[in-house]
């Protein structure tokens, strides 16, 4: 019997340190492994290298970009506010600069950080295909299903977030399906 | 014949004593039970509709009376008494083909189409035609000659769901041209992602009691709710008008701008009611805006912290781009409404809390980007977007926005699948990726099928240009060349702009099919008719407040199917056999899924959510005890969900909450429609001239007409019962007209007068009244054309519908939208011959 558990346990994290891991679902961010003060949100969909685990934490790093203009947010591209990890504004994360040489304020940055086990792929695909299914199945309801590249990743956030109340979309996807949406929009390609 | 199917037909023959499953010979379809078992013959049963929750009254098995469960006001609707009529007036009784259509499908004569008789057919027969022409047109022609976009209102219910269910169709039988936009919000739907970031008019406003608290002013700008807010999308909640008669009792001040005094106008008798010529909104608000800067009252922090563009807006304002300045007086001789009301409303509005609420009317006319792209720039020189009952509204007036959000369970619902893949031999292979043609991916496959999706008003102009490009929100589109058009559960003979120009456009495809549960002129225009169940005749599931998740409604079979009535599932389900066979059958159905399956799974969708959630409260019961008592289950509000302010997030942190924009914050300049360099919609929002309108220099026609969303109609839905009886003139639509205009005339009211231009003509009865305003007439949309003589172009309408004076443009390049309000007309009194009215009659043949 604990023998299976623990077996399960590997087999549902399969997640080792030194690997990329990306989050199925919107995860909390600490700046410890033991602190208790949600300091931002990992989103999914989003590579991260995983370091080490800490207790029921893993210590992670992402890299991504950020521009001082508008705090300490990490995005996934300069060219849309496709978040990778939005830290809040009283957030202070320490971020290591890798390259200041881009445009407008732009630094590719990394930052080192924590969040809880579980809910972490190894493989991208098989969740972006999730994220297409549910998107379609719950948005074909109402209206015709609006192709992803009908709107711009900044136009898709606010868009979706608008409609998922009137579908029955579980709550733990909608950051899935949004970020699906965003990476697949109209400016994306 | 599959395993599926005959457990299916085993269930039926054991519920069903009289009727017997028939197996067709001819296409092996397995002819489902006419007969429903068990159907409540005397007594009251609960239903949804877009009008609300109904309790109805059998006697005998037959409708007897109509009326609301319960109500949340003492605001009448009239829509929610007519039931009986739904199920027994104007019925299309039996599969119709039009004669030379049956007689020779590859040379079909489609110019005969709405003048020829039609012929009674075996619901097998047209199956098999309908299968038959579909798959040659697109091997022949390509999958973007099927045209299947259906706009339409259809009826409320997640199964049942017509226009999905002929997506669904057309997707797993390989694909099909559909339609961008709709009728309602054609042209704000497209501008208002690139001033807020999304799509703002179908979204969840203000909550009411966020207003009745904080608001001081309350202003209608275009807008009637008394009648609109009678229908939702969704089984309207009802609870709207509650919030509207609290809102009257609250003395809180309430300014309506509105051509006409509308049955909103009447019912706010203390109001101040303030008319201006039609299509001029955007001239009022430049006046307003001009009168704001000159005076210093707007707030410019809100403008430095939250828009971009607008010091690229105010030089065309103070007539520094064109020479001409946005003043006041500019504004007055314009519109015609008064430059001291004008200032004094912008100086109001400035010091007062605003909840500017705008309907559709607006953006529903010629450059109809244009107003509500004006309305967000006053709003943000107010300074109140984002605080409590500040700011403005798309939606206010539309399926109850505004009623505070329930937490409770969605139910799920019909989805249009996906594109269906096929082998050399026809033989169906499923929707996945690994499925594609040889050569093709899955993703590249389906930008294939979709991309000849067009603006939806652009039907006509489609049907008549294949190929012809046009600019759509700054990428170039090419109409597909269309050879057979499937609709269902709509009326584009009600709805389309210039009618003439429709009827010309219709006849240009080979084959068209039209699922109708009446006699409608689209259906009287269609080569194949099936006839379809009314909500009334089927069972159902549905969301009670499109916005408030109000609960659940049970939609509960009131009588049997009406003579050869079929759903449009076994329609389609039929067609896939017919098509394919068991393979396409099974995906559409998911393996023989039967209505009540199919409720009972979309109510558990709602059941587990509310059950694994603790903070809900709601006592929910499993699917066989909620069917069987047969009531709504409603759900409560929130703290939160009542205290709901838009834009708050993104004014408390527009960093974290990003407006969708390119820049994060409303924007006033766009730099994206710069880049699209159309001459038809700038970068900034602006007064153009509509191409009719009472300003213009030799006018084409004396009077403008509106024809806004009729008081006792969804649309076109309920023409056709004795509603229309309280509001016909002679046995036509009425028609407002000034006291002042019609004495001109030597018109009286209660005549019959012909309403003309250069694209068409309508007979129409007249109501004179000061409700409407010199030089503008009203004819409300939604009436069943009714030519003289049908199908022929040029026929004069005997019901008065307006679209005959409508005209069939763009709004712009930006969104294409329909124009519907921007019209001309002539008016005289009619001394012709009268010819008996046929709108609600079946056609020759039928």
């Amino acid at each position: 019997m604990i023998r299976n558990l623990l077996l399960t346990a590997i087999v549902a994290t399969a997640i080792v340190a030194g690997e990329v891991a990306y989050s199925t679902k919107e995860k909390n961010v600490y700046l410890e492994a033991n602190s208790d003060r949600v300091v931002g949100k990992l989103l999914p969909t989003n590579a991260i290298e995983i370091l080490e685990e800490v207790g029921d934490r893993v210590k992670f790093k992402i890299e991504g970009f950020q521009n001082p203009k508008t705090g300490s947010i990490i995005y996934y591209t300069t060219k849309a506010r496709i978040f990778s990890l939005a830290f809040a504004r009283t957030a202070e994360p320490e971020l290591e600069v890798l390259d200041d040489s881009l445009e407008d304020g732009w630094r590719r940055v990394s930052t080192i950080a924590y969040t809880t086990k579980g809910d972490f792929e190894s493989k991208l695909e098989p969740m972006m295909q999730r994220a297409g299914k549910l998107y379609s199945d719950n948005c074909s309801m109402c209206h015709t299903l609006h192709e992803v590249n009908h709107y711009t990743a900044n136009q898709w956030p606010p868009t979706f977030k608008g409609m998922i109340e009137r579908t029955p979309l579980d709550k733990d996807d909608i950051w899935l399906v949004t970020q699906y949406l965003q990476k697949n929009a109209k400016d994306m390609k | 014949m599959s395993e599926a199917l005959n457990r299916r037909g085993f269930l039926k023959i054991s519920a069903a004593l009289a009727a017997v499953p028939v197996v067709s010979e001819l296409t092996g379809t397995y002819l489902f039970a006419q007969e429903a078992p068990n159907l409540i013959q005397n007594g009251e049963v609960v239903t949804g509709t877009h009008w609300g929750v109904l309790k109805v009254t059998l006697k005998n098995g037959k409708v007897v009376k109509s009326e609301a469960l319960s109500s949340a006001s003492k605001i009448p609707n009239a829509l929610q008494e007519n039931t009986a009529d739904m199920i027994y007036k104007s019925r299309v009784k039996y599969p119709m083909v039009r004669k030379s259509y049956l007689a020779d499908p590859d040379n079909p004569k489609p110019a005969l189409r709405g003048s020829e008789e039609f012929v009674r057919v075996s619901y097998e027969d047209a199956i098999k035609l309908v299968a038959r022409e579909l798959k040659k047109t697109r091997q022949e022609k390509g999958i973007d000659s099927v045209f299947a976009g259906s706009y339409g209102w259809k009826s409320v219910g997640n199964v049942h769901n017509s226009r999905i269910l002929l997506h669904r169709f057309m997707n797993l039988s390989g694909g099909f041209t559909g339609s961008l936009g709709d009728y309602s919000t054609g042209a704000s739907q497209v501008i208002m992602p690139h001033v807020v970031g999304s799509i703002s008019v179908y979204e969840q406003q203000t909550s009411w009691p966020v207003i009745l608290e904080d608001s001081d002013i309350v202003v209608l700008w275009g807008a009637n709710p008394i009648s609109t807010l009678r229908i939702s999308w969704q089984v309207d909640d009802g609870q709207a008008f509650g919030y509207l008669e609290k809102l009257k009792n609250s003395g809180k001040k309430v300014i309506i701008i509105d051509p006409r005094r509308s049955a909103t106008v009447k019912y706010f008798d203390k109001a101040e009611w303030i008319a201006p010529r039609p299509n001029t909104d955007t001239a009022i608000m430049l006046g307003m805006i001009y009168h704001l800067l000159s005076t210093n009252n707007y707030d410019k922090d809100f403008l430095e912290n939250y828009t971009v563009g607008f010091e690229k807006f105010t030089p065309y304002v103070l007539g520094k781009v064109d020479g001409v300045e946005k003043t006041p007086a500019w504004a007055a001789k314009i519109s015609g409404v008064k430059e001291s009301v004008i200032k004094d409303l912008a100086k109001r509005f400035f010091d007062n809390r605003t909840m500017l609420m705008s309907g559709w009317s607006l953006q529903r006319a010629h450059y109809g980007e244009q107003p509500h792209w004006m309305l967000v720039t006053l709003a943000s020189m107010l300074g109140q977007i984002g605080l409590p009952g500040g700011g403005f509204s798309l939606g206010h007036h539309y399926s109850g926005a505004g009623v505070p959000s329930r937490k409770g369970g969605v139910v799920g619902g019909m989805n249009a699948a996906s594109v269906g893949h096929f082998d050399a031999n026809g033989k169906f292979l499923g929707t996945g990726e690994k499925t594609a043609s040889a050569g093709e991916t899955g993703a590249s496959w389906k930008l294939k099928v979709s991309a000849s999706s067009f603006p939806v008003a652009r039907i006509a102009d489609a049907l008549m240009n294949p190929g012809k490009k046009i600019q759509h929100n700054g990428r170039e589109l090419t109409y597909p060349d269309i050879d057979f058009i499937y609709w269902v559960g709509g009326n584009p003979f009600a709805h389309h702009q210039d009618t003439n120009t429709l009827v010309k456009a219709w006849k240009k495809p080979r084959t068209v099919v039209v699922n109708s549960i009446y006699w409608t002129p689209t259906a009287k225009m269609a080569d194949i008719v099936f006839p379809t169940t009314s909500q009334y005749e089927r069972n159902d599931i549905a969301m009670i407040g499109d916005y408030s998740n109000h609960g659940i409604s049970p939609m509960k079979q009131l009588v049997q199917k009406q003579f050869e009535a079929k759903d449009d599932y076994q329609i389609f389900s039929d067609l896939c056999l017919a098509y394919e066979g068991k393979g396409l059958y099974n995906a559409y159905t998911d393996g023989g899924k039967d209505e009540m399956q199919w409720i009972e799974e979309y109510y558990n969708s709602a059941y587990n959510a509310v059950k694994a959630n603790p903070d809900l409260v709601t006592d929910m019961k499993p699917f066989a005890e909620f069917w069987a008592n047969n009531k709504p289950i409603i759900f409560d509000s929130t703290m939160e969900s009542e205290a709901f302010v838009k834009f708050k997030s993104f004014r408390d942190d527009p960093i974290l909450e990003p407006l969708g924009t390119p820049s994060g914050l409303i924007e006033i300049y766009s730099k994206t429609i710069e880049k699209m360099k159309y001459d038809d919609c700038f970068p900034y929002p602006r007064w153009f001239e509509p191409i009719e309108w009472l300003g213009m220099e030799n006018k084409p026609a004396q009077f403008h007409m509106i024809s806004p969303h009729p008081h006792d109609r969804l649309h076109s839905q309920q023409n056709q019962t004795s509603l229309r009886d309280r509001y016909a003139v002679g046995n036509h639509e009425p028609i407002w007209i000034n006291p002042k205009d019609a004495a001109k005339k030597g018109i009286k009211n209660g005549d019959t007068v012909r309403v003309f231009n250069a694209r068409g003509e309508a007979l129409a009865g007249a109501v004179v009244t000061d409700d409407i305003i010199e030089g503008v007439v009203c004819l409300e949309e939604g009436v069943w054309y009714d030519p003289s003589k049908p199908g022929i172009v040029g026929a004069i309408c005997k019901n008065g519908s307006p679209n005959m004076l409508t005209i069939d443009i763009p709004s712009s390049q930006l969104a294409n939208g329909n124009i519907s309000h921007t019209a001309l007309v002539n008016i005289e009194k009619f001394s012709g011959k009268k010819e008996p009215l046929t709108a609600f009659s079946a056609p020759k043949g039928a």
